[in-house]
């Protein structure tokens, strides 16, 4: 698998693009144009190609989303070491997941994000 | 904690609003059925920020190359810069499939 990502990397990067970008063409990503374009006018930035937000919208989606994923993977850790510890833990709660600020501070610290609560707030 | 969420909401702005709406069905697809509100805040203001930071650097990118309307390259370039691996978006694309959230209706009235 490796070895055909890697052909197709060489051979076209710019036709892979232009193939990408058709394809974003039908595809509606879960934050609305609108709203993407809005805060991308925030940084001085206007578009006029649909694809170009919606590009932005996917890359951005994709970012929160492993985010997420990565919080969910320590929420999952945690979760099973305290289980492991104590025999009988029902298996039903393990299918519902509480996304914690601990779980989320140790994820975004490997995106060298870092999250810290202010002395002023709750 | 859904009262406080009741009263706290309508007083964002309906863009916010919107992104709010987008990290909770994120969420929930991922399997996370609940959580804090300090964890949605920070997801909402990470989102917000990185549309922004992409525009602006996209913006320079563009301004820096002496054109005044941006290019798929210049967005691509600082999707680059911001270490987004634009190659992994694709089998991203195929493999998630979204409800996209509905505009709210005063905004659609708006427009017209």
């Amino acid at each position: 698998l490796g070895a055909t990502v890697e052909r197709e990397r060489s051979s076209a990067p710019g036709s892979h693009l232009s193939d990408f970008m058709l394809q974003l063409e039908d595809y509606t990503p879960l934050i609305p144009d609108t709203v993407t374009s809005h805060y991308l006018n925030m940084g001085g930035f206007h578009a006029d190609d649909k694809r170009i937000v919606r590009l932005v919208s996917l890359a951005a989606q994709k970012y929160i989303s492993d985010v997420i994923d990565d919080a969910l993977q320590h929420s999952k850790a945690r979760t099973h070491m305290q289980n492991s510890n104590t025999p009988g833990g029902s298996k039903a709660k393990d299918r519902k997941f509480t996304l914690t600020m601990e779980d989320l501070q140790q994820a975004l610290a490997d995106y060298g994000v870092n999250v810290r609560k202010m002395d002023y707030s709750q | 904690m859904d009262k406080v969420e009741t009263v706290t909401t309508p007083n964002v702005d309906a863009h916010r609003r919107i992104i709010n709406k987008a990290v909770s069905q994120l969420l929930q697809d991922k399997g996370a059925s609940q959580a804090s509100l300090q964890c949605l805040e920070t997801l909402t203001q990470m989102l917000q920020a990185l549309i922004v930071e992409i525009g602006n650097s996209a913006h320079n990118y563009c301004e820096l190359s002496g054109r005044t309307l941006p290019t798929v390259g210049d967005v691509s370039l600082a999707l680059i810069n911001m270490g987004i691996n634009i190659s992994s978006l694709e089998p991203h694309l195929r493999r998630e499939t979204h409800t996209p959230i509905p505009l709210p209706p005063q905004q659609m009235q708006q427009r017209q």
